[in-house]
């Protein structure tokens, strides 16, 4: 594997994840779709960068661990109040 | 190292750690100690008011900290004077109208702080990797802030606020990760020093975007009305004054890397685009704070426009955020005193307001014409330098445009004016007498038309913030 086969597949990854964040309705599959594009950035930090540029994918772990958090009790929240996750089902501000 | 600069660096660096003491303060405390349950506001504005005392004047010099991480200059002492501004008075109008339900109001507190410090190291950050960290930590809090109600608006809104932000990070990140493989470091001023590559070139559209996405840049704005008009009011207003300020200094450190070329082409279509669409689209608004939340995305592309004019641009930039920042809380706070229950009111809600409030809307009127830029006010000479400086550098074209929209804009703020004193009130509008609110609403609006007279002293001190980056 070289880097160019790697940076092929966070180039993939990263197309791929915006396409489906893009045309999915449903909220969790839209968090995992931008799960999904910071791992193809770490995949880039890791194969692509410098050995210290390894360290930011370390901090990226967590960021990501972070936006998942406040996204899961965001759905949570809205699962128990709308009683629906397909975002075309949660309109009450118009727009 | 004189004693000088070490004393303005222990100084500086307590800033944010005397906020995050606060946040902590503020979340756990209460838990413990019964008695200080309600009072997590007033400890919050005594830190903001105590922290001020610590951004000293800086001595002219660019202190680096973290191997280069934050760069603490009277740039950066400008700006967190600003900041501290800003969570004082959205915590004051948070004093008068809690913003969250009870049970949470120390989250809410320990959140506007998190993304208070967040945004003091986006707008001190030196290199592209410590500037997405704080953007994250900036944004997350507002997120949740967003919806700290837990109603149906408010979920609504922090839910799309939090995808196309979350979505901007990722673009951003992926950006970074490009620049990443391309250079060896990513400081501002290595990238500056770089050669110019088309990966180089995908990495920087990439890291704009996303934070075009947070500037509520068009086409990047979509979620700007919802998030708005679904957040709490005192939210709202804390994002249109500081989350795009934090946004705007990002882009103007990557706008200022390169001299022309396809960045810059790209940045006077997202300017153009931006001006145009959101005045449009601001006409057919009937909600204030709708209103109000499309007349701050037609201000990120002012603010766009004034990149153009280089160094004069920046200190033209610096004068318009706080001014921006004064008329557009103040708004805010007169939505807040009108709102009742969850819904933010229409503008038709404001008919009779004249003969009700003659103050109030004396100084709503203020605002609003701030916003329009009519002089002598404040918002006039921010528009005046933004646009003067792009048309010394030979972009007559770009302000033409500008300012033809700014005079479209002038339909809309009127508007809310007229309504204000022309119409008759309907309905029973007993609106509860609120003095601190209004306090700090003629606070602002005294603000908005000093520093449009006097505005030499803010000037001043621009100029000398501006040389630093």
């Amino acid at each position: 594997m070289t880097q160019y086969h790697l940076a092929a597949i966070c180039f993939t990854l990263f197309s791929l994840a915006t396409a489906g964040f893009l045309t999915s309705g449903s909220l969790v599959r839209m968090l995992m779709f931008l799960e999904l594009m910071l791992n193809a950035a770490n995949i880039a930090f890791v194969a692509l960068g410098s050995p210290a540029s390894q360290a930011y994918a370390l901090m990226l772990f967590a960021i990501a661990a972070a936006e998942a958090g406040v996204g899961l009790a965001l759905i949570i929240a809205l699962a128990s109040t709308f009683k629906t996750l397909e975002a075309g089902n949660i309109k009450e501000l118009k727009g | 190292m004189t004693l000088d600069l070490v004393n303005f660096a222990a100084c500086s660096i307590s800033v944010p750690l005397l906020l995050a003491l606060a946040a902590l303060a503020c979340l756990l405390l209460p838990l413990f100690i019964k008695r200080l349950r309600g009072t997590q506001g007033l400890i919050a504005l005594g830190t903001v008011f105590a922290a001020l005392t610590f951004v000293r004047r800086a001595p002219s010099a660019e202190l680096s900290f973290f191997s280069g991480a934050l760069l603490l200059s009277p740039l950066s002492a400008y700006l967190w004077t600003f900041v501290l501004g800003v969570l004082a008075l959205v915590i004051t109008l948070s004093l008068v109208r809690p913003a969250a339900p009870e049970e949470s109001e120390g989250e809410y507190y320990f959140l506007i702080f998190m993304a208070g410090i967040g945004l003091m190291a986006l707008v001190a950050a030196g290199d592209l990797f410590t500037a997405f960290i704080a953007l994250e930590l900036l944004s997350l809090p507002v997120y949740a802030l967003a919806g700290i109600r837990r109603s149906k608006p408010g979920l609504e809104a922090a839910y799309k606020y939090f995808m196309l932000g979350a979505f901007g990070s990722g673009m951003t990140v992926m950006g970074i990760a490009i620049l990443n493989a391309v250079y060896p470091a990513l400081s501002f001023a290595a990238l500056k020093a770089g050669t110019p590559q088309p990966l180089a070139l995908a990495g920087f559209l990439l890291v704009i975007s996303g934070f075009a996405f947070k500037t509520a840049l068009v086409p990047f704005h979509m979620w700007v009305p919802d998030a708005y008009e679904g957040a709490p009011t005192q939210v709202s207003a804390f994002m249109g004054a500081a989350v795009k300020a934090g946004g705007v200094i990002v882009l103007w450190k990557l706008f200022s890397l390169f001299k022309g070329g396809p960045v810059h082409e790209i940045f006077w279509w997202l300017a153009a685009i931006t001006a145009v669409s959101a005045n449009l689209m601001a006409l057919a608004q009937t909600g204030l704070k709708r209103l109000l939340a499309y007349s701050s995305v037609a201000h990120a592309g002012y603010l766009a426009v004034a990149f153009f004019g280089g160094q004069k641009g920046f200190e033209a930039v610096l004068y318009y955020l706080p001014v921006y920042a004064m008329a557009t809380i103040g708004a805010f706070a007169v939505a807040l005193v009108l709102e009742k229950g969850e819904k933010g009111p229409l503008i038709e809600d404001l008919a009779g307001l004249a003969k009700r409030r003659p103050w109030l809307a004396g100084a709503m009127s203020a605002f609003m014409f701030s916003l329009a830029g009519v002089p002598p006010l404040a918002g006039f000479f921010a528009k005046f330098y933004a646009f003067s400086g792009a048309v010394n550098s030979g972009f007559t074209g770009l302000v033409v445009i500008a300012i033809i929209m700014s005079a479209v804009s002038m339909y809309y703020y009127l508007k809310v004016t007229v309504v204000m004193y022309m119409k008759p009130s309907v309905g029973d509008h007993a609106e509860a007498p609120v003095g601190v609110a209004e306090a700090v609403i003629f606070l602002l609006a005294a603000g908005v038309i000093l520093a449009g007279v006097f505005s030499r002293p803010l000037l001043t001190l621009t100029a000398e913030a501006a040389r630093w980056f």
